[in-house]
């Protein structure tokens, strides 16, 4: 095993393709996965996509600020990289992540990366995502 | 020289000048324009340009102000024991950037400074730890087995010689609680091994040890904080978890060395595993003092799981 993925999964469209996305880097760099949902109720959206999966996550609530929240189970999680999910083009969505990559900036040192929506279409040699 | 190199009260001062100097422009060429019969039509004039220049005012003085109020934030949300926050220091103006660029080091200052109290206040506790128990295994023990050698002869003292192997066998195992010496004579696996047989003795635990062969090695703070970390998360989950069954692992970690203690037993909210108190505060500064990672959650069928990640030794 060498290190850890933290997966924000708390919006429903962009953290399945945030979770599809950190699951196949996971798999190829023989990573721990982690996915995180923060708010109440996040519980069975975190137990359906880790089973959507179908490997070997595992799964935390949080609560509190969404950026905050993330950065703290990053720490406590030892992670080395923290992924986060874009909706599809439209202008909320790019607030949405714009705001939340900016914030998480400032609340965590870990790598942020901002996972591409499942419905772009992406190149040739990206990353296979089942 | 920009706008955003002057001090933040001129700089406002000159947006809302040249807000009220285009306004008053813009009804001045407007009246010349004006027939006196649709005089009413200057009051909506005024009325509209008075909005725009509030609204202009109000969004130029928001983005303007808005890394003072991100500070403020911070401010209020900064842990000591979640080392690495940080603001960008760019936007803003000059006086923003600087606040900024002055906050994260006076962050880093507190981070280092409450690193090597911790360190000292850790290091003056686990050696009060160990003089108590070197006075307990020395002194108490020694007056107790004297005792007990006194009655050997005794032939109506049976009572009173199993009550002293009582107090003996008590004293030793507070004294070993208090300084683990198995750690420093034998090692982490071998104190663990100890630490959790004895343990299931004491409480009726089940627990499963896993440890791994090939354990990267680790410093003497680090090996004590696992320790400190894997006696309280057993703790727990014999006094507060009701847990039957309590898997205790060590596994090699990217550079580092990974402990898990995972129980069967009721678990614990995860916002309270996040905030934090008592002991689990505890586990927490014993982790980032020696650059650790500590993850409290619920584990995978029920009950509670306790992570520790700490950083193998330098070669």
């Amino acid at each position: 095993m060498g290190g850890t993925i933290v997966c924000d999964v708390t919006d429903a469209t962009a953290g399945k393709s945030a979770a599809e996305f950190a699951a196949a880097l996971g798999a190829r760099l023989e990573l721990r996965l982690v996915l995180v949902c923060v708010g109440s109720g996040g519980a069975q959206r975190l137990a359906a996509i880790a089973r959507e999966l179908g490997q070997d996550a595992e799964t935390r609530l949080a609560a509190g600020g969404h950026a905050d929240a993330l950065a703290r189970v990053a720490a406590e999680e030892g992670a080395d990289l923290l992924v986060v999910g874009a909706r599809p083009a439209g202008l909320g969505g790019r607030n949405l992540r714009w705001e939340l990559a900016r914030e998480l900036e400032a609340a965590t040192p870990v790598p942020v990366v901002v996972a591409p929506p499942a419905t772009r279409k992406r190149g040739s040699r990206r990353l296979a995502v089942r | 020289m920009g706008l955003s190199r002057l001090p933040l009260v001129w700089r406002i001062f000159a947006i809302n000048a040249a807000l009220l100097l285009a306004a008053t422009l813009l009804l001045l060429l407007a009246r010349d324009r004006l027939h006196a019969s649709l005089a009413y039509v200057e009051g909506l004039d005024v009325a509209i340009a008075l909005a725009v220049m509030l609204v202009a005012n109000f969004l130029l003085l928001r983005q303007t102000l808005r890394p003072v109020e991100r500070l403020a934030e911070r401010m209020h949300t900064v842990d000591l024991l979640r080392p690495g926050q940080r603001l960008a220091e760019g936007g803003g103006g000059m006086e923003v950037a600087e606040l900024v660029r002055v906050f994260n080091q006076m962050l880093d200052r507190l981070e280092v400074e409450r690193r090597e109290s911790g360190r000292r206040v850790l290091r003056a506790q686990e050696a009060e730890r160990a003089r108590i128990a070197g006075h307990l295994h020395d002194e108490v023990g020694q007056v107790l087995t004297g005792v007990l050698l006194q009655l050997e002869g005794e032939a109506r003292s049976e009572e009173t010689k199993a009550a002293v192997r009582q107090a003996l066998d008590e004293v030793r195992r507070i004294a070993q609680e208090l300084r683990p010496e198995m750690l420093d004579d034998l090692g982490l696996v071998s104190a663990l091994t100890e630490l959790s047989r004895k343990f299931a003795n004491q409480s009726g635990l089940r627990i499963e040890r896993r440890f791994a062969d090939d354990l990267p090695p680790l410093s003497e703070d680090a090996e004590l904080a696992v320790y400190r970390v894997a006696q309280e998360s057993l703790t727990n989950a014999a006094r507060h978890a009701a847990a039957t069954r309590v898997e205790l692992a060590l596994e090699p970690g990217p550079g580092s060395v990974v402990l898990r203690v995972v129980d069967d037993g009721r678990g614990m909210d995860e916002a309270a595993a996040l905030n934090g108190h008592g002991g689990l505060r505890g586990m927490r500064e014993r982790a980032v003092l020696v650059g650790g990672a500590l993850a409290v959650k619920r584990a995978r069928e029920g009950g509670l799981e306790v992570r520790l990640e700490v950083p193998a030794a330098s070669p």
